[in-house]
C-alpha cells in the first residue's frame, strides 16, 4: 500500500507544531521559569534548545524521512534488532503516557464545561474534606475527578482522538490547520488580557529579570535541558513518524528548525501570558502542571472583572484542551504508524485496537477517584498511581529511549552518514559539529539527566510513600519495566506481516 | 505532572490555615522603597514574628525575618511574588497571604533578556518557516 503524504509543507509544520506544543508549554514552563530564577533560566533553556533539542529534532526527523517508516521500522533499518527493540520501547513506554496524559484531558474538558457556570463557586467535596471555601479551582477539580461523568469525559476524549486521525494525514491536516493557529490567536488574546491590567507589565518583567546567582547550580541547567527535551516532544517517536509521510526531497533540517522555534516562541508568549496574571493576582505557582492547570489559574482568572470571568476562563481551558488534543493525535498515530508498519495490519483493524485498549487503559488511571476518592487520600491508587507512572515513563523512559536511540545513530547508524543525506536536501548544512553532538555531548548530557535521578531514587525509590498498598512503588517499577522491555524484546522478536 | 501529591499537600496545607485567627493588610509594597503591613489580631492572641518569603516555592527563595507587631514598616528587598507569614511561638504559621512587590524602576536587565529572547525565537521562527513554505 502506498504511504500516505502530507498535502502541504504547512499541514506538516502545524501538525509537529501541534504535538510539541502541549499542555506542558502552556503550565509547565511557567512553573519550570518561576522556579528557577526567572530570566536566569532562559540562558540555559536556549542553550539546551541549541545544542540538544535542535539536533536530536533534526535526528529524529532525518530518519523518518530517510527510511518512510514508523519508529520501530526505521530503527531496525538504522541498527537491526535492537534498533527495534528501541523503537518498540518507545512506542510502549509513549502508549502509558498517551493513557493518563488522555485522563487529563478528560478532566480539563470537564472543567471546560464548568466555565460555563459552576467553576466560578466553591464546591463542597467531602471525600476529600472540601468545604468549598478553599479555591474554586481545587474544589470543582476534586469534585470532576470523583464523578462517574469523567468516565464519559474519558471515552469522549478519545472518540474525538480516534475520529481525528481516522484517515491519518488527511484528517489530522485539516485539523491542525485550524487548531494550531487558533490556539496562537487566543494565547495572543490572553497575552493582551494580562498586559493591559494594572501590574501586568511588571510580571512580564518578573518573567524575564534574572537572578543569575541561580546559574551556579546543577539543578537549573538540568531543569532546562530537561524541559528542552520534553517541550519538543522527543523520545516518543512522534517525530519519525510524522516525518515518514513527508516527500523524499523534504528540507527536514529547515523544518526542524522551524518546529523548534515555533514551540519555543509559543512557550514564552505561554509564560508571558501566565505571568502577567500571576503578578496582577499575587500568585505563587506549584511546582506540579496539575495545580497550575486546575487550581492556580482558574483563580486567577476568577478575579477577572465581572462579566469577563466567563470568557477568560472557556478560553484558557478551550486552549489547554486543543494543546492536548493536538499532542495527543500525534501520539497516537506514532502507534499506529508502528503497528501498521510492523503487521501490515489494515488501519481500521489497528484504530480499533488503540481505541478499545487505549480508553480501557484511561479508564484505569480516571477510575479509582470515581469508584472511592478516598484510595487517593490515603496514596493508594488514582493520583498516586499516575504520579508513579508518570515519574518513570516520562522523566525518566523518554530520556532513556532518546539517549539509546542517539547512539545508536551516532555509533551504528552513522551520524555524518546521516547529515550527509539530509545536506544534500537542505538550505542548512550541518557541520561537523552535529556529529560531535550527537555522538559524544548530547548521550552525555542525558546519561548525566537520567544518572542523577536514578542516584536520587536511593534516597527512596518514591519519595512520596503510598501507604494503603504495600510496595505500591515497587510493583509501578515491575509493570513499568516489563511492559516496556519486556514487551519490546517480544515485539521485535515477532515477524512482519505481508506489507510490511 | 511531577509531583501529583502536592495537591493533597495543597488540601492539608488549606486545612490548617481554615483556622486562621488573623488577617494580613498591605498597602503599596514596592522594592527598596519603606512599606507597611497591618495584622489584625484577636486581642488575647501571642504572635511571634513575621516572615517575608521572596519568590515562595522557588529555588531563588529568601526569607526576610522581622519582630511581631501589628503595624510593621519594612523596606522589601526584592520585588516579585512574596509570602508575608505570622507565626505564633511555637513556630506554627498562624496566617499568610501572598503579595506583589513592584519594581523600582524598570529592571533594564529584564527588558534585555526579555528583548534576547523575543528577537532569538521570533526572528527564527519568521526565518524557517519563510523557508519552508517558499514552496507551498
Amino acid at each position: 500500500m502506498r504511504r500516505a503524504v502530507w498535502k502541504s509543507k504547512f499541514g506538516f509544520l502545524m501538525a509537529t507544531a501541534g504535538s510539541a506544543i502541549g499542555l506542558g508549554n502552556i503550565v509547565f514552563f511557567p512553573a519550570n521559569a518561576y522556579k528557577f530564577g526567572g530570566g536566569a533560566f532562559y540562558i540555559p533553556y536556549l542553550i539546551a534548545m541549541v545544542f540538544l533539542g535542535l539536533p536530536i529534532i533534526v535526528m529524529e526527523l532525518g530518519i523518518g524521512r530517510i527510511f518512510a517508516k514508523g519508529l520501530p521500522e526505521t530503527m531496525r533499518k538504522t541498527s537491526g534488532f535492537k534498533g527495534e527493540m528501541t523503537g518498540w520501547f518507545a512506542i510502549l513506554n509513549s502508549s502509558i503516557i498517551t493513557m493518563y496524559y488522555i485522563t487529563i484531558l478528560s478532566w480539563v474538558l470537564g472543567m471546560l464545561f464548568r466555565t460555563l457556570g459552576p467553576l466560578w463557586h466553591g464546591i463542597p467535596v467531602p471525600a476529600f474534606n472540601l468545604t468549598g471555601t478553599e479555591g474554586k479551582g481545587m474544589t470543582n477539580f476534586f469534585d470532576i475527578i470523583t464523578s462517574y461523568k469523567t468516565l464519559l469525559f474519558v471515552v469522549a476524549v478519545w472518540i474525538i482522538n480516534i475520529v481525528a486521525i481516522w484517515k491519518g494525514t488527511k484528517t489530522i491536516e485539516k485539523i491542525v490547520k485550524v487548531l494550531v493557529p487558533t490556539m496562537w490567536v487566543m494565547m495572543l488574546v490572553l497575552i493582551l488580557r494580562g498586559l493591559t491590567m494594572k501590574g501586568g507589565f511588571e510580571g512580564l518583567m518578573l518573567l524575564f529579570t534574572p537572578d543569575l546567582s541561580i546559574l551556579s547550580q546543577v539543578s537549573v541547567w538540568k531543569g532546562a535541558f530537561s524541559q528542552i527535551f520534553f517541550t519538543l516532544s522527543l523520545g516518543f517517536g512522534i517525530m519519525t513518524t510524522y516525518a515518514s509521510y513527508l516527500p523524499k526531497d523534504s528540507d527536514v533540517i529547515n523544518d526542524g528548525i522551524s518546529v523548534t522555534f515555533m514551540n519555543c516562541t509559543f512557550e514564552m508568549i505561554a509564560g508571558i501570558a501566565i505571568f502577567t496574571l500571576l503578578f496582577v493576582f499575587s500568585i505563587a505557582p506549584q511546582a506540579s502542571s496539575i495545580s497550575m492547570m486546575f487550581f492556580i489559574m482558574p483563580d486567577g482568572i476568577a478575579q477577572f472583572p465581572d462579566g469577563t470571568v466567563m470568557i477568560f476562563g472557556v478560553l484558557f481551558f478551550s486552549l489547554l484542551f486543543m494543546a492536548g488534543i493536538t499532542s495527543s493525535i500525534s501520539l497516537l498515530e506514532t502507534a499506529i504508524a508502528a503497528i501498521t508498519d510492523k503487521f501490515g495490519m489494515a488501519r481500521n483493524r489497528a484504530l480499533l485496537i488503540i481505541f478499545v485498549v487505549g480508553t480501557i487503559g484511561s479508564l484505569f488511571f480516571a477510575l479509582p477517584n470515581v469508584i472511592d476518592p478516598k484510595l487517593a487520600v490515603d496514596g493508594t491508587l488514582g493520583l498516586t498511581l499516575l504520579d508513579i507512572l508518570d515519574h518513570w515513563a516520562f522523566s525518566n523512559g523518554l530520556l532513556l529511549a532518546g539517549l539509546i536511540e542517539t547512539i545508536l545513530i551516532g555509533w551504528v547508524f552513522g551520524v555524518t552518514k546521516l547529515r550527509n543525506i539530509l545536506n544534500e536536501t537542505s538550505a542548512w548544512h550541518l557541520g561537523v559539529w552535529f556529529d560531535i553532538l550527537i555522538k559524544y555531548l548530547i548521550p552525555i548530557t542525558l546519561i548525566f539527566i537520567l544518572g542523577s535521578g536514578i542516584i536520587s531514587e536511593f534516597s527512596g525509590l518514591y519519595p512520596n510513600k503510598p501507604t494503603g498498598v504495600h510496595y505500591l512503588e515497587y510493583m509501578a517499577l515491575a509493570f513499568w519495566l516489563l511492559f516496556t522491555i519486556g514487551g519490546s524484546f517480544v515485539l521485535a522478536k515477532m515477524k512482519g506481516g505481508e506489507n510490511a | 505532572m511531577r509531583n501529583i501529591l502536592y495537591i493533597l499537600l495543597i488540601i492539608l496545607l488549606f486545612s490548617t490555615l481554615s483556622g486562621a485567627t488573623c488577617s494580613i493588610e498591605t498597602e503599596g509594597l514596592t522594592e527598596g522603597k519603606e512599606s507597611h503591613i497591618s495584622i489584625h489580631t484577636p486581642p488575647d492572641s501571642t504572635f511571634k514574628r513575621v516572615e517575608i518569603i521572596y519568590s515562595p516555592n522557588s529555588q531563588t527563595s529568601h526569607t526576610q525575618a522581622l519582630p511581631f507587631s501589628p503595624k510593621l514598616s519594612f523596606i522589601p528587598r526584592r520585588p516579585g511574588i512574596a509570602k508575608i507569614a505570622v507565626f505564633d511561638e511555637n513556630d506554627t504559621i498562624i496566617c499568610s497571604r501572598l503579595i506583589s512587590v513592584h519594581f523600582n524602576g524598570i529592571p533594564w536587565s529584564g527588558v534585555i533578556i526579555f528583548l534576547l529572547a523575543a528577537t532569538t525565537l521570533f526572528a527564527g521562527t519568521f526565518i524557517s518557516l519563510k523557508k519552508a513554505l517558499k514552496k507551498d
